[in-house]
């Protein structure tokens, strides 16, 4: 009796553990997706953008502002999922280039819609978040000189400041998914607003998740 | 029980046994729980006497407002409290009665005077038989003088009866977050401001019509009556600098990105911040000369996969310096050791906060001895302390508001920080021997990352 009761136990863990939920099964599309994707643009020529680089140096530039760590985990691109990716040079509004209050809230005929977040984290999970992202690097792709900015926003419920820095994590992991996409990396800015900026003003989870989300602005030359 | 059977029986025992045992752990950890609260410190009391003024004094509304402020100052110092007034303890002021004080059990009683243009203290210290009267403060009638002077003066009986140096001449900076009239704009604008330490002489500093936030003072070697503040006015945020003597600011760090959350070394060598000039929120550092311009290039201090890093602070002596990261899951308070600039391998940090896990905006007292944090406590963001010489934190605040951003006076006995419901936010200040809040009343707006002028 007791041997069976531990049988079933190991079913049903072993059952569960296996079990794939709708949030998996997309990922594995998307994956797949990609791969397609990149096979058809190759042979159409088209996979300038995501060729293979031999050094940190050729894909980000030396760094010549700042003494960066040289950690392996940090700096290891091809083992990395979190790709750190150098700002573009140079303070905006200075130095002939464009300050951040001079770009602009894309036209609603352009359908960018903002991207959202679950709480404290960074990454997007939504089918419709990553396809606006797409829908983001086709524009990116298809108007090279214009230039991108993202806004990381955050809820209302951590302490202002980490709230910042939680901002400006969110608008990096969107630049980083930009890039990774093709779309050269010196044309896209981040900025951070933390919760001091909500889009929705009332206290509940719905508007908490609202308020979870980044915002785009361009400026075309 | 006759009428239940021998295995029912024996059921409900090992039943029985079980809630025993989760009751008993239940208990256990509730005990855990428990936060220890440091013991208050006896404060002593002082009987500050009513205005004696002059006949040629008509309307004595000015100076009874200045007296408030001197009894308000000599009552949140940490060190005194202030004695009810007595019609009986009056006439003892002037025949200096000591047996009658000595019987009431008040040391120190400070006899005040106010004629048109004047405001005179005497201070007599019963328990040590001496009696000295300050310099008469000329009163000019104008708010912005008058009452930093009776700061200065409650100060300076401060430093007489207790040997420690008082801090109500200081005054604050804070960021003020207001709705933006300007409805091209962001909804929300935020604006440096200065105020004395109860709040009055409130001022303007910043008109960016912008965002600007988390200001901190210069040390007077950089400059005199400096500021620093991270300002987005042109997009993204940078820190600056400026004067409180006049309008003028200017980008302080030239880094690509972003910068934010700067906080500054007790010697005014290094300033730390957040930033996302390699891709992430990490920490950076910038060596300054001694006019506080950048020296060499700034150092990219610590960085983790996938993890935030927020709120630096620095230890007095500048050698290490504290900060949040989430990169074991929750947001936590790490201690790094400074590293030589040239030295780019990255350091292990040591976990500060074991007791509390959402951990925020902490400040390394300037004494070096006590570091102040705010950490979710039964869901609400409370002030905590960790005192570095016994290893122990324990909960500074309580009451159903959050509060974030705790800044040490120098005397490394007074907070200010803020609260943070909803729309409202403001100041309050708390010394570790009263415990007691008192509110800022700086009027409309939010107020938040106040930080006090070094002494």
């Amino acid at each position: 009796m007791k041997s069976r009761i531990l049988l079933w136990a190991a079913v049903v863990i072993l059952s569960s553990s296996c079990h794939r939920n709708s949030s998996q099964s997309w990922e594995n599309v998307k994956t797949a997706g990609r791969h397609m994707q990149r096979g058809v643009d190759s042979l159409w020529g088209k996979d300038r953008d995501s060729r293979m680089l031999s050094s940190d140096a050729e894909f980000i530039g030396p760094y010549d502002e700042f003494i960066p760590l040289n950690d392996a985990d940090l700096r290891g691109l091809a083992k990395n999922s979190d790709i750190a990716l150098p700002q573009p040079r140079g303070i905006p509004g200075m130095d002939g280039i464009p300050a951040l209050d001079q770009f602009y809230t894309p036209p609603d005929a352009w359908g960018f819609q903002f991207v959202h977040f679950e709480t404290d984290e960074h990454i997007l999970r939504e089918k419709a978040d990553i396809q606006m992202i797409q829908q983001i690097v086709a524009y990116l792709k298809k108007n090279p000189e214009a230039l991108f900015l993202i806004e990381g926003h955050t809820d209302e419920r951590a302490s202002a400041s980490y709230n910042m820095a939680l901002g400006i994590r969110r608008a990096n992991y969107i630049r980083q998914l930009l890039v990774k996409n093709g779309v050269n990396l010196n044309r896209i800015y981040t900025l951070s607003r933390g919760k001091e900026q909500p889009a929705a003003l009332g206290h509940t989870p719905s508007d908490w998740k609202q308020n979870r989300r980044a915002e785009f602005k361009v400026f075309e030359r | 029980m006759p009428f239940l059977n021998l295995p029912l029986r024996f059921a409900m025992l090992k039943i029985f046994k079980f809630l025993f045992l989760f009751v008993a752990i239940a208990l256990h950890a509730q005990q855990e729980l428990e936060v220890r609260l440091e013991t208050k410190v006896p404060l002593k009391p002082i009987y500050l006497s009513r205005l004696h003024t002059s006949s040629e004094l008509s309307d004595k509304r000015y100076p009874e407002e200045l007296r408030a402020i001197l009894a308000f100052d000599l009552a949140n110092n940490g060190y005194s409290s202030i004695v009810p007034i007595r019609d009986d303890a009056e006439e003892k002021i002037s025949r200096t009665d000591s047996a009658f004080w000595k019987k009431e059990r008040i040391p120190i009683v400070i006899a005040l005077e106010a004629a048109s243009n004047s405001f005179a203290a005497t201070v007599n210290h019963i328990e040590k038989s001496a009696v000295k009267r300050y310099p008469a403060i000329t009163l000019t009638g104008q708010s912005h003088i008058d009452r930093p002077a009776i700061h200065k003066l409650a100060d300076a009986i401060q430093k007489d009866l207790f040997g420690t140096h008082g801090i109500a001449s200081l005054r604050i900076l804070f960021s003020q977050r207001i709705k933006n009239s300007d409805s091209a704009g962001h909804h929300w604008v935020s604006e440096i401001w200065t105020s004395d330490w109860d709040g009055a002489n409130a001022k303007r500093q910043t008109f960016a019509n912008g965002y600007c936030m988390s200001p901190g003072f210069l040390p007077l070697s950089v400059i005199n009556k400096g500021y620093f503040f991270v300002a987005a006015d042109r997009g993204q945020s940078k820190i600056y600098r400026g004067s409180l003597l006049n309008d003028q600011t200017d980008v302080w760090i030239h880094l690509r990105g972003n910068q934010m959350l700067p906080t500054l070394s007790k010697d005014g060598s290094k300033i730390a911040f957040i930033s996302d000039a390699a891709g992430r929120p990490d920490l950076f550092i910038q060596y300054l000369d001694a006019k506080g311009k950048e020296s060499g290039k700034p150092c990219q201090l610590y960085s983790a996969p996938s993890a935030t890093q927020a709120s630096p602070t620095f230890s007095p002596d500048g050698r290490k310096i504290a900060f949040v990261s989430d990169k074991g899951g929750s947001p936590r308070i790490y201690v790094l050791e400074i590293r030589d600039p040239q030295d780019t391998k990255r350091r292990d940090l040591t976990l500060l906060s074991r007791k509390n896990r959402e951990n925020t905006s902490p400040s390394w007292s300037p004494d070096g001895k006590k570091l102040a944090y705010s950490a979710r406590t039964d869901g609400v963001r409370q002030i905590w302390i960790y005192d570095f010489s016994t290893e122990q934190e324990w909960q500074l605040t309580t009451g159903a508001e959050n509060k974030e951003n705790a800044s040490w006076a120098p005397d490394s006995l007074h907070l200010i920080y803020n609260t943070e419901t909803h729309e409202i936010s403001q100041l309050y200040m708390i010394n570790l021997h009263q415990q007691e809040a008192i509110r800022i009343n700086l009027g409309f707006g939010q107020q938040r990352f106040a930080a006090w002028e070094i002494q």
